[in-house]
């Protein structure tokens, strides 16, 4: 990404998330809104400082290193959506069913062999194996509660 | 008092406590590796167990779960990104670069070297100078915390040396996001969005996991790289970090030590604030300082020096004032209350058996640390050799029951996930999510010590009286002021030999 793009998405991402804790605020007291106040003024004035920053930059300026050396969208995007049905599941399967199946299923995506039967036989090893340190951790050794669903 | 030593020395090498002190360092260094549960947390647990003990042995095994927490919890910041305590936060900015170009097992050995240095250095304060270290922590009133964490968040400027500027948005943003839940002052809840588990306000743990954790859980399962890092284990890797430090490192340990032992004394701060301002004075005082946060042993000795230290600081008041100066030294006051011993100054009149042998088995503690540790960082390193794809799911499995444990709450898996995809694309576009993650953790403290002083300076009269005249208050600013012209300052000058070159 260029630095001037990178300029202009900092800039109104903290433009944006100043007014809307500004718009939040609006039915609080001085006292309650006092340093929210202060941070919000101070995010705006350095908010506009970086985006008109990244207006009269060039358009040809390289950004971070990330970029070149390359990011497989794909699958960073996978990870995220399934990391978030994963996080949903757990409210209804419960923790270690989810886990299982997060465990199984992502690293059967993820892992370089493909989606072969010695892969999946190695990710069911690998999830329930897992899990079985965790639940032996944090719920037997430790007793520390686990968020239940409707399997376990 | 030589005497109480000699007893303290005896009863910590007798064969229990012996035991009860490996076990508690394993034990802890475990649950401070293990990111969500905290050296709070892991102590809490185990006070019960010491009810059946006699109250040396429990002191002993209590003392030696806290300081293997808090060394445990740079394992994993060292290791996957992911601090494992908050005190770990620090560690991470050197800690997880070393690691990225193989130097994990220098990491590892740096933080168990500097953790062990810091907590000996602590111990021997809190036996040796006890009294007139107590005495400082009454003069510190709400002006002077609220510099201190001032003086904290100045270590932004130089963090984020080439863009200040969206380092301070990165802070501020952290500050505010620290905001929402209940205003300290009225207790009236702000910027919940309508949800009310909001109220509760956002959690530092979750937090720190999102920023650090799931943020690099993106990246690296989207990267072309197979493990995380290369790691080839290195033999003699323990001596020879042992000599570097001592060789080259004698200044920063022994500052970050002093930093740790006195922010240690101080109630209501702790391992967060000293580790974090340890780093920020490390990299002021060094020759090299443009290497920090790329990957230098003196970052991580630095960060994992001061956060141990704090812990013979913290026990300090707790032990001669009845006063904790941390959550976990108010466990262990609980402790010692529920098996009917008062702490303050006569406790080592009355119970001056218990307190040395106490005092004394920290320093054993510290010493034991350093051949546990150095077993125990043969085994945790390996995880560096698991796949990338496995080793990815597998910390976000952690990442969400680490999440949960805080409160049992799934507003805190969403919290990290959130701040997880914050950190990923913030990061992107230079957002830096150190400096946020500084901005959460030091302002619930600023906001809190700002109302109490605002508060006192509504009755005294004078706003200037109250933050500007208290000798303390003064230092602190001075610190603060020259912490943050110097990264400028040095930049300029680098500036004008440059073009002098040119020229």
């Amino acid at each position: 990404m260029s630095k001037r793009n990178s300029d202009l998405i900092a800039g109104i991402t903290s433009l944006l998330i100043a007014a809307i804790f500004w718009s939040q605020g609006l039915k609080l007291g001085t006292e309650s809104n006092l340093l929210p106040k202060v941070l919000e003024y101070f995010i705006i004035i350095a908010g506009l400082g970086v985006l008109v920053r990244g207006f009269l930059r060039g358009k040809d300026v390289q950004g971070s290193h990330e970029e070149k050396e390359g990011l497989n969208w794909t699958r960073a995007i996978v990870i995220i959506i399934a990391t978030i049905v994963y996080v949903i599941c757990i409210a209804y399967i419960g923790f270690y069913v989810s886990t299982v199946l997060y465990l199984l299923l992502g690293s059967w995506y993820l892992n370089e062999k493909g989606f072969t039967l010695s892969s999946l036989v190695f990710s069911l090893v690998f999830g329930v194996g897992v899990s079985g340190i965790l639940y032996a951790t944090f719920t037997v050794f430790l007793q520390v509660p686990t968020p239940t669903g409707l399997l376990f | 008092m030589w005497g109480h030593i000699l007893t303290g020395i005896i009863n910590s090498f007798l064969p229990l406590n012996f035991l009860l002190m490996i076990v508690g360092l394993i034990g802890g260094i475990i649950i401070g590796a293990l990111p969500g549960l905290t050296a709070t947390m892991g102590v809490a647990l185990m006070v019960p167990v010491t009810f059946a003990m006699n109250p040396i042995s429990g002191l002993i095994m209590l003392g030696a779960i806290y300081s293997g927490a808090i060394y445990g919890g740079s394992n994993s910041a060292v290791l996957i990104n992911t601090p494992g305590t908050p005190s770990s936060v620090a560690t991470t900015f050197d800690g997880w670069p070393m690691t990225q170009k193989g130097m994990a097992d220098e990491a590892l050995n740096t933080s168990l070297i500097g953790s062990a240095f810091g907590g000996l250095f602590g111990t021997l304060v809190l036996l040796f100078m006890a009294a007139p270290m107590a005495t400082l922590a009454l003069k510190f009133g709400a002006p002077e915390f609220f510099w201190l964490c001032i003086f904290g968040l100045s270590t932004i400027a130089a963090m984020s040396q080439g863009n200040v500027l969206k380092g301070l948005i990165s802070g501020a943003l952290g500050v505010l996001i620290s905001t929402i839940g209940l205003d300290p002052m009225q207790g009236l809840p702000r910027f919940t969005f309508g949800y009310y588990s909001l109220v509760q306000g956002i959690e530092v743990i979750p937090a720190m996991i999102g920023l650090f954790s799931f943020s690099q859980v993106i990246y690296l399962v989207g990267s072309k790289n197979k493990y995380i890092a290369d790691y080839k284990p290195k033999k003699g890797v323990t001596l020879r970090v042992l000599g570097k430090l001592f060789r080259d490192c004698k200044g920063n340990m022994i500052r970050s030590s002093i930093i740790g032992t006195i922010v240690g004394i101080l109630p209501g701060a702790g391992g967060e604030i000293a580790s974090i301002i340890s780093y920020n004075e490390a990299k002021r005082w060094d020759r090299n300082r443009d290497k920090f946060g790329t990957g230098v042993i003196e970052g991580v000795c630095a960060s994992e020096t001061a956060n141990n230290a704090t812990i013979g600081g913290s026990l300090i008041p707790m032990l001669t004032l009845g006063i904790p100066g941390s959550a976990v030294a108010a466990i262990i006051m609980g402790a010692l209350l529920a098996h009917g011993i008062q702490p303050g100054f006569k406790i080592f009149t009355n119970s001056a058996d218990l307190a040395y042998s106490f005092i004394v088995s920290m320093l054993v503690v510290n010493i034991l640390m350093v051949v546990i540790g150095s077993f125990l960082i043969k085994g945790t390193a390996k995880v560096l050799n698991v796949p990338t794809p496995y080793i990815g799911v597998a910390i976000v499995a952690l990442s969400v029951i680490g999440s949960y444990a805080i409160r049992n709450s799934m507003i805190d898996v969403i919290v990290m996930i959130f701040f997880g995809l914050f950190g990923h694309f913030g990061g992107r576009v230079g957002l830096d999510t150190g400096s946020m993650a500084l901005g959460i953790i030091l302002g619930p403290i600023v906001e809190d010590n700002l109302g109490k002083s605002m508060s006192l300076a509504d009755a005294e009269g004078s706003i200037f009286t109250v933050f500007f005249s208290h000798p303390i208050s003064l230092l602190l600013i001075i610190l603060t002021v020259t912490s943050v012209m110097t990264p400028m300052f040095l930049a300029r000058r680098r500036a004008k030999k440059e073009a002098a070159k040119n020229v």
